[in-house]
Parts: C-alpha cells; sequence; structure tokens
C-alpha cells in the first residue's frame, strides 16, 4: 500500500512535471543485489538491510514547477523487503509537505530466523498564510514486530520473545515571527498499542509553549527568551500515569567591549500516580563570554541544580569553560571542559555522590587541497565513590579529507579510544582502534572508481576485529545510462566466543539513467 | 478521547489563548514588499549574478527578473548599509553576513528565521556556546542543498563531528548508515532547553521505542533522567553506537553491578550459580515491570526455574 502510494508520487510529481512544465533532474537506478553470507547473522549490524534480489531507485529526484513549487523525490531501494523513501514538495515561503516511509530489520539469532521489523511512515506539513504565521501538522506511525532473544547469551535455552506493536503521533502547532520576534505552540499526541497485551497500551500528549523577544529599543543589547510544557502519559486501562511541567527561560545581554551574558533557568515538576515517583528539577546557568572578533573567545559558565522528590535531594554544582582560537586564517583550535559534581544533600540514592567530567581538544586545520585535518583528544570520567564505580573513557581521533591534485577525494581517520569500567564486583576494561578510509577517483575514460574500508579491533575484555572493505565503480554509457556495480565485503570475528563469527561478499550492479525534464 | 479529559480540556484552552493572543501581537512587517522590490532592483542593477545564485532556493528575490517563484526577500533583507551603499558603491559600506559576528548573525536571520533552533543558539545551545554562528552550518548563496546546510550531505554534523561518524561504525549501532534515521531523527534543531539539543524527558528514545517508554507500575528508576538517581536511557546505552550489543555501554553484568551489588546469597546459596547467570536471565523486565517490583520476567515460575518458586525458597515477592 504504502509503496503504492509512493509509486503514484512520482507519477503524479512526472505529471505534474508535464502539464506545468518546468526543470527537473535525478537519477533513475534499477539493480540487483546478491548476497552470500555465512555465521551468525546477528552479530553484523551493517548487513542487517541486505536483502537479494531486485531494487528500484529514484535518487535526489528534484523538480522545479515554473510556479516556483519544488518538490524532492529520493526513494531509494524500493523492493518486497526493504525501502528509504523520502518526498516533500515546498513552495518556499507559502508551504512545504514531506512525507518518509522506511523499514529497518534486525537479526536476533545465528540463522537469521528470529528477527524484528521496525516500519515507519511519517508526513509533515506547514503552511504560511502570511509572512508572520506558520502552521504546522503532522503525523507518525511506527509498527514494530517480530521475535527478539534474551538480552545476552542465557545460559538455559529460553524461547524468543514475540513482539507486536503500534505507535501512532500526530502533532500540530502555530508560529508568529515579528520583527525578531517569536512565538509558537504545539501539541503533540501519541497512542502505544501492544497487540500482545492491551493492558500495555499507553496515551501520551505534550503541549508546548515558546518564545523568543528581543526587548523593545535594546534588540541589539538584550534578548528574552522563554517556554512552557505540560507532558503527560498514561495507561489506557486504570489511567495510571506520569505528569510533568515545565517553564523555562533565558536572558542574553550583549554588554559593551565584546562582552555578552546569558543566564537561563528551568524549573520541572513531574510526578506519576505513585507514591515513589515525583520531583522538583530547578536548574540555574549563566555564563560569561568575551570575543576577540575572528581571533579568539572564551567562554567560563557555571550551572546549579536541585534535584529533589519526596525523600531524596541531590544538588549539583557545574563548572564550563571553552574557548576558540585562530591562530591563523586556517587554523583553528578549541577545547572545551565541564565537571559536575552531585552530592546527595538529604535521603540517599542508589549511586550515591558523583562527579563528573569531561573534556575535548581539537586543532583543525582547512586548506583547499587539504580541506580538512583535525586532531581531537577528548575524554570522560565519572566516580561514584559511596558504590565503588569509577569510568574512565578516552579517545583520540584524527580524520582528513583531502583532494588529491583533481585526480580523487579522499577522506579517512584512526580512532583510538580506551575505556575502564570499575565497580566493586568486577572491572571491564576495552580498547578500540577503527580505521576507515574511501577514496573516489574522478572520472577517467568514462569511468569512475571507488575503494574504501572500516577495519577495527577491540582488545583486552573484548577481543573481537571486524572489517569491511568497500569497492564501488562507474561506468558512463551514452545517452546518460550508467553501469554501477558495488562489491563490499563484511568480516566479522569474536574470538572469545565461538558462534560470533560472520562473513558476506555483497554484490551490487545497477543500470542507472540520469534523467532530467 | 482526549477532549473527554479535563486536564487535556485546560490544557487545549490555554493553547488556543495563547495562540490567539500572539497572532494580535504580530501584525505588521519590516519593509514593504515595494520597498524590497524596488531596491534589490536597484543592487541587481549592478550584482546581477546574484540573483542567479538565489534562484530557486528559499531566498529567491523578490526583485529579481524571475520574480514569480518569489519570496518575500531582498538583497536589503539581510544585508545592512544598503542605503550608504546606493550612494557610496564600494565594498566598505555595505555588509556581509558571514563577516559579522554569531550574535549579529543571528539577528540578521532572526529577521525571518525566529525558531526555537534560532533562540537557543544565542542562549544555551552547545554550538552557541562553542563560538559557532549561522554561517558555521549555512550558506545562502549558491546552495541548492536542503536547509541550505554547506554540504548536501543527509547527515551533515558528521562533517563536524567526526568522532560521531566513527560511534556509528562500531559493532552495534543506530542504522544512520541504512538511511532509516538522519542525525535530527534524535537531535532536532528546533528543539530546545535539553542538553545537546535532545527533546528532553527521554522522550527522543520513546518516538521510536515506545514499548520502553513507560510509564510502568514498576518503575527502574534509572530509565527516568528526571529522577534523582536517573540519567535515563544513555545511562546504559551508547545512542550513536557501541563495541557492545544493544548499545551497551559494557557488556553482561558489569553493567548492573555499576549500580547494584550481588546480593550475598545469589553468591553462595546455589554454589556460585549466581555466578554463572547473567542478571537479566531473570530481571529480563530491566526497563519497567507491569508485574512485580524485582523486574523479574513474570514468566520466571514456569520458564526458567520452577523449582525456585514451588520448592518453597522463594516467594516471588512483587
Amino acid at each position: 500500500m504504502i509503496k503504492q502510494i509512493f509509486v503514484s508520487a512520482i507519477w503524479a510529481a512526472l505529471l505534474g512535471g508535464s502539464l506545468w512544465a518546468g526543470d527537473g533532474a535525478g537519477t533513475i537506478k534499477l539493480g540487483y543485489i546478491y548476497l552470500d553470507e555465512t555465521g551468525n547473522q546477528s552479530v553484523n549490524h551493517g548487513t542487517f538491510n541486505e536483502y537479494e534480489g531486485a531494487a528500484l531507485s529514484l535518487d535526489k529526484f528534484s523538480y522545479t514547477f515554473n510556479n516556483g513549487m519544488q518538490s524532492r523525490l529520493d526513494l531509494k531501494r524500493i523492493s518486497l523487503n526493504n525501502r528509504d523513501l523520502r518526498g516533500s514538495l515546498t513552495k518556499h515561503g507559502l508551504f512545504g509537505l514531506e512525507i518518509t516511509n522506511n523499514q529497518y530489520r534486525r537479526f536476533y539469532d545465528f540463522n537469521g530466523n528470529t528477527f524484528t521489523r521496525r516500519a515507519q511512515t511519517g508526513a509533515a506539513l506547514w503552511v504560511k498564510p502570511n509572512k508572520c504565521v506558520t502552521v504546522s501538522a503532522g503525523g507518525n506511525g511506527i509498527g514494530y514486530r517480530g521475535e527478539t532473544a534474551d538480552l545476552f547469551d542465557p545460559v538455559l535455552p529460553t524461547a524468543p520473545t514475540k513482539v507486536d506493536y503500534d505507535q501512532v503521533s500526530y502533532n500540530g502547532g502555530i508560529r508568529f515571527n515579528k520583527n525578531g520576534r517569536m512565538f509558537q505552540a504545539r501539541y503533540e499526541h501519541a497512542d502505544f498499542s501492544d497487540n500482545y497485551n492491551s493492558a500495555r497500551d499507553q496515551s501520551r500528549f505534550a503541549v508546548k509553549l515558546d518564545g523568543y523577544f528581543p526587548v523593545p529599543n535594546y534588540e541589539n543589547r538584550l534578548i528574552l527568551s522563554g517556554g512552557f510544557r505540560r507532558f503527560e502519559s498514561e495507561f489506557k486501562a486504570g489511567g495510571f500515569g506520569i505528569r510533568s511541567n515545565m517553564v523555562w527561560g533565558a536572558a542574553l545581554a550583549n554588554l559593551p567591549y565584546n562582552l555578552s551574558v546569558k543566564y537561563s533557568f528551568l524549573f520541572d515538576r513531574t510526578a506519576s500516580d505513585s507514591d515513589y515517583v515525583a520531583t522538583d528539577n530547578i536548574i540555574n546557568a549563566g555564563y560569561v563570554t568575551y570575543t576577540w572578533p575572528a581571533r579568539a573567545a572564551i567562554t567560563v559558565g557555571y550551572q546549579h541544580n536541585i534535584n529533589d522528590d519526596y525523600f531524596d535531594e541531590v544538588k549539583a554544582n557545574s563548572y564550563y569553560v571553552s574557548g576558540w582560537w585562530k591562530p591563523a586564517s586556517r587554523l583553528e583550535l578549541r577545547g572545551e571542559h565541564g565537571m559536575r559534581s552531585e552530592e546527595v544533600k538529604a535521603g540517599s540514592r542508589l549511586t550515591g555522590d558523583q562527579d563528573f567530567g569531561r573534556f575535548r581538544l581539537t586543532v583543525k586545520y582547512r586548506g583547499e587541497e587539504i580541506k580538512f585535518a583535525k586532531i581531537s583528544y577528548e575524554g570522560t570520567r565519572r566516580e561514584n565513590d559511596q558504590i565503588g564505580s569509577d569510568i574512565n573513557f578516552d579517545r583520540l581521533g584524527l580524520d582528513l579529507s583531502a583532494d588529491l591534485k583533481g585526480y580523487a577525494d579522499l577522506s579517512g581517520g584512526y580512532s583510538y579510544s580506551t575505556g575502564e569500567y570499575k565497580n566493586r564486583e568486577e572491572n571491564f576494561e576495552f580498547r578500540d582502534h577503527m580505521i576507515y578510509c574511501d577514496l573516489t577517483a574522478r572520472e577517467y575514460y568514462k569511468f569512475t572508481a571507488g575503494l574504501g574500508g572500516t577495519y577495527y579491533r577491540s582488545q583486552r575484555d573484548l577481543d573481537v576485529e571486524s572489517f569491511v572493505l568497500r569497492f564501488s565503480g562507474k561506468y558512463n554509457l551514452d545517452s546518460g545510462y550508467y553501469v554501477e556495480a558495488r562489491y563490499n565485503i563484511h568480516n566479522f570475528d569474536d574470538f572469545l566466543v565461538r558462534d560470533r563469527y560472520y562473513t558476506a561478499n555483497i554484490v551490487e550492479i545497477n543500470i542507472s539513467k540520469d534523467i532530467s525534464l | 478521547m482526549i477532549f473527554g479529559n479535563r486536564s487535556h480540556k485546560g490544557s487545549l484552552t490555554l493553547f488556543f489563548l495563547l495562540v490567539l493572543g500572539a497572532y494580535s501581537a504580530f501584525s505588521s512587517q519590516d519593509y514593504s514588499k515595494k520597498e524590497i522590490i524596488e531596491n534589490t532592483q536597484s543592487c541587481l542593477e549592478c550584482h546581477d549574478e546574484m540573483a542567479q545564485s538565489l534562484a530557486g532556493s528559499p531566498h529567491h528575490l523578490s526583485g529579481a527578473a524571475d520574480a514569480k517563484n518569489a519570496t518575500d526577500i531582498g538583497c536589503i533583507s539581510c544585508h545592512d548599509g544598503w542605503k550608504d551603499h546606493l550612494d557610496d558603491p564600494s565594498v566598505e559600506t555595505i555588509s556581509r553576513v558571514s563577516d559579522r559576528d554569531k550574535i549579529t548573525q543571528a539577528e540578521i536571520c532572526a529577521r525571518c528565521h525566529v525558531t526555537v533552533h534560532q533562540s537557543t543558539m544565542v542562549t544555551s545551545d552547545v554550538h552557541g556556546r562553542a563560538g559557532l554562528a549561522c554561517t558555521s552550518c549555512h550558506m545562502v548563496h549558491g546552495n541548492a542543498n536542503p536547509r541550505l546546510t554547506l554540504t548536501g550531505e543527509e547527515n551533515f554534523c558528521v562533517t563536524c563531528h567526526t568522532e560521531v561518524k566513527t560511534q556509528f561504525k562500531l559493532r552495534s549501532a543506530h542504522p544512520l548508515g541504512a538511511g532509516n534515521i538522519k542525525c535530527i531523527s534524535c537531535h532536532p534543531v528546533s528543539g530546545i532547553s535539553a542538553p545537546h539539543m535532545m527533546a528532553g524527558l527521554n522522550w527522543t528514545c520513546q518516538e521510536c521505542h515506545g514499548d520502553v517508554a513507560g510509564p510502568f507500575p514498576f518503575e527502574h528508576p534509572v530509565t527516568y533522567s528526571h529522577l534523582v538517581e536517573g540519567g535515563g536511557c544513555v545511562e546504559c546505552h551508547q545512542p550513536h553506537g557501541s563495541s557492545n550489543d544493544r548499545l551497551l555501554k559494557q557488556p553482561g553484568d558489569g553493567l548492573c553491578l555499576q549500580c547494584h551489588g550481588v546480593p550475598p546469597k545469589h553468591r553462595t546459596q546455589h554454589s556460585g550459580l549466581g555466578m554463572k547467570m547473567a542478571c537479566v536471565d531473570c530481571h529480563s523486565e530491566i526497563h519497567g515491570s507491569y508485574d512485580n517490583g524485582k523486574f523479574l520476567d513474570p514468566l520466571l515460575g514456569t520458564k526458567l526455574f520452577p523449582d525456585c518458586f514451588q520448592s518453597g525458597c522463594h516467594i516471588f515477592n512483587r
């Protein structure tokens, strides 16, 4: 049914083009995928959505009507099992309509017999009756069905768990813009239906109001913003639920001497019908930024949180500092550090006091042949002394994108990360290496080639190795036709668990045609 | 049945009252359309290539020759100093938006684009705090990309967030590569106030994973980020990708043990049975239970270990 709608949409767009004339372009592809795989299908996420068989695509089709209306269609891999479809119709400044539909599969067992399939269909519409007003509406449906396995490999054999639910949501809103001021209101509603157990059926809604007001006569100096949210979620049977009200506000002051000050607050009260779930959140935050125009900036900030329920109260102090510096026009250095200390002031909580910190340092070069080169180092720390839990994560990343003297585009990178999760019972440590690279050559004698790969290795408490090799080629036939082929090799090995291995060879051949209307 | 609920009625009434109030408050325009067209045509006498660079885009000029596609936008909508520039057509008298500081850029774009994305960008958003301006991600002239992002990539964000790009290549990952989700599926740039542009109250994850959204009669507190105990879904899962199955931060019982010690009897009463079992073999309803406060599999008594309860050693205590 969905497919019919989209095929009709293609025809409607093409027919519309012939009726109203205009300009359009895109690529139609008809192809076939050969799939040869061995091993445990559940371990390699990259091939969950590969199906053997024929598929039709319309890639990045764009059509502009003479009246300025623009349609876009991106319909990928339409087959009996698979699809990823997006379409839109827009008249800038007047209206826009976007429709999406896609489907995703996930395996849970060795032979691929236990799997779930998630299908999503959505639509969003906005209309501007005049320059200052935008009315929007939309809807989304998600269906999730199939069988899942237990979370970890069970000691004793267990039967797969059947799942079958639908979630349908819709929304509507209106936004007013004028002279840099904005107010918007939005209503969202969702219904969850479990087709195996109607006692789980739930209904949820949210009302959101947001405003943004530069202060009259001081528009460049003082900006106020704020909003309110009401959220409810409850069981259809019995009415048990959770309710939340939130107000937030912010002020930005641009002071003389390139100094700016920001302040924001948030108050959130959330309660459930049970007597042990009711919490207030109060957040106050302030940031001061000093800028050397086009050269550098530094920001320091402080945030205070109070998290208070009936029995317990936790307070948190957070500190933030960040900055950027451009010592040369092509070079940029950035740094960011945040730390947060949570203290249980009253009562208790399972995780006790907590200290959390994160940092990131980045050096980035932007050039012409070297489009960008980036080195980044980041890390997070978490300590919960009272329960003996300690987390350390560090990552070093190198990324590069280059134009190889007009012959090819190169992008690649290397990522090294380590993690340590310690607690009183046991530790978990990992050390990951990842290398990725893609090289796409420019057209040479009507032929374009590409190759790339990803290599991943995880060691210490995990012992996993996987890689993907990608080869592609495109030959330009006359009359705007192309032959495109790709060959992907997937390999996965878990050296600690015998049956977690997988290898796949995937060949896809497409006949493509650039269309121009 | 939403209109039959009193609390819904109140919310909807408030909603419509505020909408009506705002409608009356927003009533005039900056420049008249005539003013935009006349002055834009003056600009195009020298800069006619600029009309072409905006043709077919959301900023198609009102004063351009092919003006039937146009919105109410002209050169003077964005380029300050145009009055001086008409008298003195030197480079110094006209402003380029990308040369302005981030707050001025935000103000210029906000003449039309005043969304929550815009407001948070100069208040609480991490990009604004990191010094990024509108033109760091968007380019107006000569750009046919959706949303006028600098590149046409669907997941444009990873051009800067390269570390996230690598996370999506890990062993278990959300299907970004398969095209089923995009960055903005979870990080709507129109979202507000919550950290990292998340929609807040865990609603981001529950948009798709409604089965674990709750509320549950027996909550696992950590799943709600608003609770004292909680960190939300991301307390256990790494949403972009993970080296472990199901996006988990760490495999096996270690994840549970970050917060929970193993009760001594789990170790001793069955000759170490507890050490050989995964926590979730029995506590399978870890997101929240409809049946019991220990998040035990409601069918545990018949499914796995019938003797546990039938022998009288354990009572299936809710």
